[in-house]
């Protein structure tokens, strides 16, 4: 074995000018905390969010019953992640879910010939549970992650698989990422009373199958602002119809294209980072949709308390699905129908803020946002048809990050 | 790291900047945890206390150090030697008062590199020998940090620990980073002012620890053939691609004492010097001269 300092001489032999610069150069480069590596992160994280989702009651005059509550869905997530080696990451969750209230289920005509809708009698009580885990593998110029998801409440579980990476080329000023998964749901829904009828009966048993592919670039161009644009595509398979409907029935498959792109500028003077994002989408049941968010990143001084405030705004407009009909259960005909009001066309505006506030090691998070929709909101495509069943609702979340 | 840290950083994102800045702290507190004489679980102490014992197998990254060290003991023929350590045992530069030549004969056979065996995995220490990695290791984890940053999404930034300065890009606009080189006599004022793009600034300076006996400037750095502080130099600052090569040119510089300015120009180097007398030489002398490493 040639000893070190026989190859240092070596090495500044080697060199035309026995520069001591070059030889001390090459040799710093050689230890490891110098190189190029893509370094896995260091620290774990350990999250625990707490999200309330609760749907706005329905206007009275627009529900058969005296049941206007919908949903309101309680979600704790507890997350962990931890580097393993030097060079990979694993990153695991577990959600848990409660949900309780009422769903539409059916549209009416009213004796003023206004459309109202049934609320599903029986407030639902249901929970779900779901867990996923991701491991990631760094690599000098990138990195590779595959994932793997389960979830399960009484009426539905699912699994999903993934695979997922990342390129940095042109000096990492321009990373190539891509992604493909999977997933296969089982339907068991819950009978109506004591015996399993009509659509649930029809859906018990059955599967449903997506497969997902992304491709997308970001690309840093200046000191101030990135973009990241990506094309994704999406074939659902199997059964896609709402078995808790009345007469709900659509094709059983569904191919989704979305075109997204995302910008982040930083505006040195004010010291705010804006993002905005678009998301372009279409399906082949004729829904198009267009959704523009817009944030700013803002660290304030609160009561000497430095916290970084994000508003945000986000504007949903849609066009209805081919087969969207508002139509009495009865009369509905054609080979697919559906009221689902996620099939109309109607636009969606939520305002939200999110709050963050570091204490050392621990990051404490605050978020609050108000969503509404309306049929005529919509910029394009909009109808005459009403759509009373559209949801109002607000999200408050809360989490704590350590990182140790 | 024992001295004034600091990350000057720019980027649109304050969740990017908080994660950067968490991580660079991270690498840099794992490097002085991992190399620190004064915790005895550090990986240098292991290798300290197997002194006159047992070989130590060392990680890749200490094999790396260790390799550097020995390349700077033979670029400078002796001078810079991590086995120098135990002579602050005698130095004791808050005393005024000097070691007798009895104290210098006893210490100076427990210094020399040459001394060790180190074949690239495993190191022995003859007894009563120790090694100290204190002068790569700020430097070493000054590139370290930058590094991580880099990684971390980071292009406009420096990282300064105890004024040995990695620049991670220039500032937004294509801004140089103006860096002061300390006035050894003044060490409030700047001797020079060099703009920085990019690359690695460290500096060497007698004013950092000393003492005076009779008029006389003793230094905190030290010949390790005779024992004795170095004299002529008052400050050395070098520039080039990383802050650890900066670092040893500029204490090599320090301990070549007369024959520095025409050593470090010898070796390419993009420097700084000022002698005791005031007089300042190299490519950087003078204000404002443009570096380039």
């Amino acid at each position: 074995m040639v000893k070190p300092r026989e190859a240092a001489v070596a090495v500044t032999k080697m060199l035309n000018k026995s520069s001591a610069l070059s030889a001390l150069t090459l040799s710093a480069m050689a230890i490891p905390g110098m190189s190029n590596a893509a370094v896995a992160p260091e620290n774990k994280t350990l999250s625990v969010r707490y999200t309330q989702y609760q749907e706005e009651d329905m206007p009275q005059e627009r529900v058969v019953g005296v049941n206007t509550q919908r949903y309101s869905i309680d979600v704790l997530q507890v997350r962990y992640f931890t580097p393993v080696d030097e060079k990979y990451s694993l990153d695991t969750s577990v959600q848990y879910e409660t949900l309780s209230g009422a769903s539409p289920y059916d549209n009416t005509l009213n004796s003023n010939g206004q459309t109202v809708v049934n609320l599903s009698g029986a407030t639902i009580e249901e929970t779900r549970v779901d867990a996923s885990v991701a491991g990631t593998r760094y690599f000098k110029e990138g990195t590779l992650s595959s994932s793997v998801y389960v979830s399960k409440e009484n009426d539905y579980q699912s699994l999903g698989l993934g695979l997922s990476g990342s390129l940095e080329i042109n000096q990492k000023h321009t990373t190539l990422l891509g992604s493909i998964s999977t997933s296969f749901d089982e339907l068991s829904p819950t009978p109506l009373g004591s015996t399993l009828t009509g659509a649930r009966l029809a859906a018990d048993g059955q599967s449903k199958r997506s497969l997902s592919i992304y491709e997308g670039v970001t690309q840093v161009l200046n000191k101030f602002s990135t973009v990241q644009v990506g094309i994704g595509y999406t074939r659902l398979s199997g059964y896609l119809s709402d078995p808790y409907r009345s007469a709900d029935r659509r094709p059983d498959t569904r191919e989704q294209t979305t075109v997204t792109a995302q910008y982040r500028h930083y505006l040195t003077q004010m010291g705010v980072a804006w993002h905005l994002d678009y998301r372009f989408y279409q399906d082949d049941w004729g829904v198009l949709a267009n959704t523009v968010t817009s944030s700013v990143w803002k660290d304030v001084d609160v009561f000497g308390l430095h916290i970084t405030l994000a508003p945000n705004v986000r504007y949903h407009w849609q066009h209805a699905a081919d087969f969207y009909t508002l139509a009495p259960t009865g009369d509905r005909s054609g080979d697919y129908y559906s009221d689902d009001f996620r099939l109309s066309a109607y636009g969606a505006i939520s305002v939200g803020i999110d709050m963050q506030y570091h204490h050392k090691d621990v990051v404490f998070n605050l978020g609050f946002s108000q969503y509404n929709s309306a049929e005529n909101w919509g910029l394009t495509g909009s109808q005459d048809t009403e759509t009373p069943a559209l949801v109002n609702f607000t999200t408050l979340s809360l989490g704590v990050d350590y990182h140790f | 790291m024992g001295s004034p840290c600091a990350f000057k950083l720019y980027h649109p994102d304050q969740t990017v900047l908080d994660r950067a800045v968490k991580m660079a702290q991270q690498e840099v507190l794992r490097l002085e945890k991992k190399y620190s004489r004064f915790l005895a679980t550090s990986d240098l102490s292991v290798i300290n206390k197997q002194a006159g014992g047992d070989p130590v197998l060392v990680d890749d990254e200490t094999a790396g150090l260790l390799n550097y060290a020995a390349m700077c003991f033979e670029l400078s023929d002796g001078l810079f030697d991590i086995t120098s350590g135990v002579l602050r045992r005698i130095w004791d530069f808050s005393s005024s008062n000097l070691p007798s030549q009895q104290q210098l004969d006893d210490i100076l056979p427990r210094v020399g590199f040459d001394k060790i065996h180190w074949d690239g995995q495993k190191v022995t220490l003859p007894n009563n020998m120790e090694i100290d990695l204190g002068g790569v290791v700020k430097e070493y984890a000054a590139d370290c940090a930058r590094q991580v940053l880099l990684n971390n999404d980071i292009t406009h930034g420096l990282v300064d620990l105890g004024g040995d300065i990695c620049v991670v890009g220039c500032q937004p606009g294509d801004q140089p980073w103006l860096m002061g080189v300390r006035d050894p006599e003044c060490p409030n004022q700047a001797a020079v002012t060099i703009p920085l793009m990019s690359g690695a600034i460290a500096t060497s300076g007698y004013y950092e620890r000393f003492m005076v006996v009779d008029g006389q400037r003793y230094c905190h750095i030290i010949n390790p053939k005779t024992g004795w502080p170095v004299q002529f130099c008052a400050t050395v600052a070098v520039v080039s691609s990383r802050c650890l090569v900066s670092g040893s040119l500029a204490t090599i510089g320090m301990l070549k004492q007369q024959d520095a300015v025409s050593w470090l120009t010898s070796q390419e180097a993009t420097f700084f010097l000022q002698d005791a007398q005031g007089q300042c030489f190299g490519t950087l002398a003078g204000p404002n001269k443009a570096a380039k490493p």
